[in-house]
């Protein structure tokens, strides 16, 4: 069953890979390895999305499969079409030393006892973690066993803990999995979160090497995984694995456009951007505050930045905005906003919350060493990539004011929030280990082989 | 000044190879806290699935809105709000697609208390019911006046 799962996914994989080839059809090598593991994420991003048009239109849950192949086939033909003027390079592709060698192969070391973690907590705890069975498994079975009252996943009878306004991206993709499975398996949602564990860090690997040098590349894929919990939440299908992925995608997409000065670039950062509020709550605070930091770092090129940015967020956009207008019930989040203000004066409040929120962010990374680190190997000066590092570092920043902001006026007792807070740092932790990566300066200058 | 210099490309050296070294402990560390994990699923799931098969067998529909009553409905009585909530989102999550609303006037009402505690409660209820028991303190009520 678990080959079955993997199976029915290889056509929203693939048609996103290529999707994004076609976007961005760069023929370098390392761009090529890197589109292959966006395409994952973009896949099952878009997959969610035409899943919930296909539904909205059709009110059956059969025949999908149907589209997805007519899709692929599509795409395959534009990309055959397109291949007689484009041919992939092998730019790029250079033998590595010893020192990246053995980077590499700790990288490969690490990447099966990642997957190792990841089959013991899948066979463990198959359901997954309360909140993934709870929200978004519960969500699925709703559409899967729903037929036309499949909307019924976003009830407003379901009490508030159901969580019934989250974005459906991960149930729609368990559910349209099922319904092309025909049955019910737990695989689904395991492969599903385990694609977008694995496509992370991939992404966090290809995106570095785009970028930089593969012994950076490898370092920051080998500190991901050190993450504290990153590759067990993973394995527990939480729904904060997939917008960490896109977050970091949208972030690698907008430092290669600092750097290549590609538009097709910031499309695809945008429909990434787009995706994060797609997935989860958090996703839609990020988007705001992407647009925030792309605004602020490239202030004097809004006309040139924007409008790409823009198109790319288009399509998942509205769709979010269809679903939280016409489907999704009231958030549990704004119940009394006049007293929920009120608690921005309570200083026992910011107290507790700073607190938790230093020992969880202290405890995400070895920060010390990766201080001393810096310090010794040295950090690159910015040059032409000054305006993405801004706007990355400016997004984290909002982003943790969002959780920030929200823990502060929630009306739910801040000790529940506390104990996700944590789980929430793990969704923006791959983007501050991207952004570290890019800072400092990478391994093979230490070897003296840059 | 000299010797830092002669020192450095060792330090760096040195400080690659505890970065991976660190990061890969990290990694390790986590195989056998992951082999601690309590197993909750599986069996636990299924239990629960299979008492709530007759529950669904006699609800005259497969979608819609049921009532659910526990614990915290009875007035004055000490209960443990996490167990009582998690007994309502397993619930919610085997019954699925019907809603299990947190809600005592609807013409369904599934009921999840022990005997004694159920008494009490339908005591306190306002017109008639057809009553259905099943296991594990489950109670399916339907409204009839």
């Amino acid at each position: 069953m678990t080959i079955r799962s993997l199976f029915i996914l290889l056509p929203a994989v693939i048609s996103g890979g290529i999707l994004v080839h076609l976007i961005w059809p760069d023929k370098g090598f390392k761009s090529i390895l890197f589109k292959i593991f966006l395409g994952i994420g973009i896949g099952l991003g878009l997959n969610s999305l035409l899943y919930f048009i296909y539904l909205l239109v059709s009110y059956r849950q059969v025949g999908f499969i149907v589209f997805q192949i007519l899709g692929l086939i599509i795409l395959i033909s534009i990309l055959l079409y397109r291949g007689k003027t484009y041919r992939v390079s092998l730019r790029g592709l250079n033998l590595p030393g010893r020192m990246q060698i053995f980077t590499l192969l700790v990288t490969g070391i690490m990447v099966v006892l990642a997957s190792i973690i990841y089959a013991t907590v899948s066979v463990r705890e198959p359901q997954g973690a309360w909140d993934s069975w709870m929200i978004y498994n519960r969500a699925a079975r709703f559409i899967h066993r729903g037929g036309n009252q499949w909307t019924d996943a976003f009830s407003p009878d379901l009490y508030w803990y159901f969580h019934a306004d989250y974005p459906p991206m991960l149930a729609l993709n368990i559910a349209s999995g099922w319904d092309t499975l025909g049955q019910e398996t737990v695989r689904v949602p395991m492969v599903v979160g385990g694609a977008f564990l694995f496509g992370s860090a991939g992404l966090m690997f290809a995106g570095m090497n785009a970028y930089k040098t593969t012994g950076q590349a490898s370092l920051a894929m080998i500190v991901l995984f050190g993450i504290s919990a990153y590759i067990e939440q993973g394995s527990k299908q939480v729904a904060d694995i997939p917008l960490s992925f896109f977050i970091l995608a949208t972030g690698i997409l907008i430092f290669l456009y600092a750097i290549r000065s590609q538009r097709e670039l910031l499309i695809l950062a945008g429909l990434s951007a787009g995706l994060a509020a797609w997935t989860k709550n958090e996703g839609i605070v990020f988007m705001l505050a992407s647009l925030v930091a792309l605004g602020a770092a490239y202030w004097n090129k809004l006309k040139q930045v924007f409008p790409w940015y823009l198109l790319g967020l288009a399509i998942p956009l509205s769709i979010l905005i269809y679903f939280k207008v016409v489907l999704a019930p009231p958030g549990d989040l704004f119940t009394d906003v006049a007293s929920q203000v009120a608690q921005i004066s309570d200083s026992n409040r910011h107290r507790e919350l700073l607190n938790q929120m230093g020992i969880d962010l202290m405890s995400l990374l070895n920060w010390k060493l990766l201080l001393v680190y810096a310090l010794v190997l040295g950090v690159e000066k910015p040059g032409k990539t000054f305006p993405a590092y801004l706007a990355i570092l400016i997004a984290i920043l909002l982003q943790l004011a969002g959780y920030y902001s929200i823990f502060i006026i929630s009306p739910h007792v801040l000790a529940w929030h506390i104990s996700a807070l944590y789980r929430l740092l793990l969704q923006i932790g791959p983007l501050i280990v991207f952004f570290y990566f890019c800072v400092v300066q990478p391994p093979e200058t230490a070897f003296q082989l840059e | 000044m000299q010797l830092i210099r002669k020192i450095l490309p060792v330090l760096k050296i040195g400080l690659v190879c505890v970065l991976l070294a660190s990061n890969f402990l990290s990694v390790t560390q986590q195989i056998p806290q992951v082999r601690q994990l309590v197993d909750t699923d599986g069996p636990f799931f299924i239990r629960w699935e299979a008492a709530f098969e007759p529950v669904k067998a006699n609800l005259p529909f497969t979608r819609g809105v049921i009532g659910y009553a526990a614990d915290w409905d009875i007035p004055g009585v000490d209960y443990d709000p996490a167990n009582s909530e998690a007994e309502h989102i397993l619930s919610q999550f085997t019954l699925a697609p019907i809603i299990v609303a947190r809600d005592t006037s609807r013409e369904w009402i599934l009921v999840n208390m022990d005997p004694k505690q159920f008494e009490q409660w339908f005591a306190l209820q306002d017109g008639e019911f057809t009553v259905q028991k099943f296991k594990m303190n489950l109670y399916l009520l339907h409204r009839i006046k």
